[in-house]
């Protein structure tokens, strides 16, 4: 397994000009949509035992600001939908013993071009912004989306925020991924 | 027919509403009667033969919305079988396998692999699974959806990749590597 090499290939079919400018600094930006943060506590299903871990980890903050600031109007909701993050070297040694490396190649080629349902791919951060566990780049796996609490965040750290073309990148994905056409299939009533 | 097959909208080459077509491949007669009822009962068409490897000769696989193989028996080689079918067709396969160490070591990827024994109820769930991702393949091409006054296009299925249940568990087993585990439920449990 070579994460580097694999890396490269990936970024060689991101279609988006400049990674660096995916991403900004998290400094300052009160918690909500577009931050990743480092050490939240989620919970994660285990399949072995058939019910749910406590874990910490890295994770993508999809909640809107507007509805986790207590001097909002609306009703302050006390529970923040996030998104864990994979570190890219971790999935490319999981997937690559279990599928193979032309099998890898392929998926990655696919997840960089942002054509693979529910899965996003972050590129490296700028060594500026100095986040190391996301130097190697990261996928976004959306079908483990979830929701913790929001007191969880007093304890985590903003590392990074998406620059806003990123975010437009990925809310597009969440759009897709969470508001499809749902006639086909479902009863037809009324 | 009960509502769940409702689930299988326009399955590719098929029409709307087509009824799937299943074939059961394996040894033990049994076993494969007891797939067949459950299948069934989900309104299912199921075909299922005994000896697999002659009958993977004999059909045409295509013809098949998805195929489920027993690998138990241990001179049956599962990566072969599937490597024949491979030769054929891309229908979704599943493996049913009692060796619990076949899911690294198969190079001829199945699109899922389910240990036994297994439940009933987890087999119907996966092909459900396997048969709704085949129908949501064509339900997304090239539809526009409107979204806070904008129409924006939804992806063409040809560039549309799904993962396969097989590489739904190792993404998850990827994240399960790449967080700390803080208490588990069972421990939890437990203190209670």
């Amino acid at each position: 397994v070579d994460p580097a090499g694999y890396l490269k290939l990936a970024l060689e079919n991101f279609d988006f000009a400049n990674p660096g400018a995916f991403y900004g600094a998290a400094r300052e930006r009160s918690l909500g949509a577009g931050l990743v943060y480092a050490g939240v506590v989620f919970p994660l299903f285990n399949e072995e035992r058939g019910d749910f871990d406590t874990v910490r980890g890295l994770a993508y903050v999809v909640t809107h600001e507007c509805d986790v600031d207590q001097s909002n109007n609306r009703h302050f909701s006390d529970l923040v939908v996030i998104c864990p993050l994979i570190p890219l070297h971790v999935i490319v040694r999981d997937y690559e013993a279990v599928l193979g490396e032309e099998q890898l190649k392929s998926l990655l080629v696919s997840v960089a071009k942002n054509e693979v349902f529910r899965v996003f791919f972050l590129p490296p951060t700028p060594d500026l912004l100095g986040v190391p566990a996301l130097r190697g780049g990261a996928l976004l796996y959306l079908n483990q989306l979830c929701s913790t609490h929001v007191s969880v965040f007093a304890r985590a750290i903003p590392v990074c925020a998406l620059s806003r073309r990123g975010i437009e990148r990925l809310d597009w994905k969440l759009q897709n991924s969470l508001f499809r056409p749902k006639t086909e299939g479902l009863p037809e009533v009324g | 027919m009960r509502d769940v097959t409702l689930y299988y909208a326009r399955i590719p080459g098929k029409g709307r509403f087509a009824m799937p077509t299943i074939a059961l491949l394996g040894e033990d007669r049994k076993a494969l009667d007891d797939m067949s009822s459950s299948l069934e009962a989900e309104g299912h068409r199921i075909r299922a033969h005994q000896d697999a490897a002659s009958a993977l000769d004999r059909l045409e696989i295509d013809s098949f919305d998805l195929l489920i193989i027993d690998i138990s028996p241990p001179d049956l080689d599962g990566e072969e079988l599937i490597r024949r079918v491979r030769e054929k067709s891309h229908i979704p396969v599943i493996i049913l396998t009692a060796e619990r160490d076949t899911l690294p070591s198969l190079e001829a990827p199945a699109d899922d692999l389910i240990p036994k024994p297994f439940s009933q109820r987890v087999l119907v769930e996966r092909v459900r699974l396997l048969l709704r991702r085949q129908g949501f393949a064509e339900d997304a091409a090239s539809e526009t959806i409107s979204a806070e006054g904008k129409e924006r296009e939804v992806p063409n299925s040809s560039a549309t990749r799904y993962l396969t249940p097989l590489e739904q568990r190792v993404f998850s087993a990827a994240l399960r590597r790449s967080v700390e585990v803080i208490s588990s439920g069972t421990s939890r449990g437990k203190r209670s």
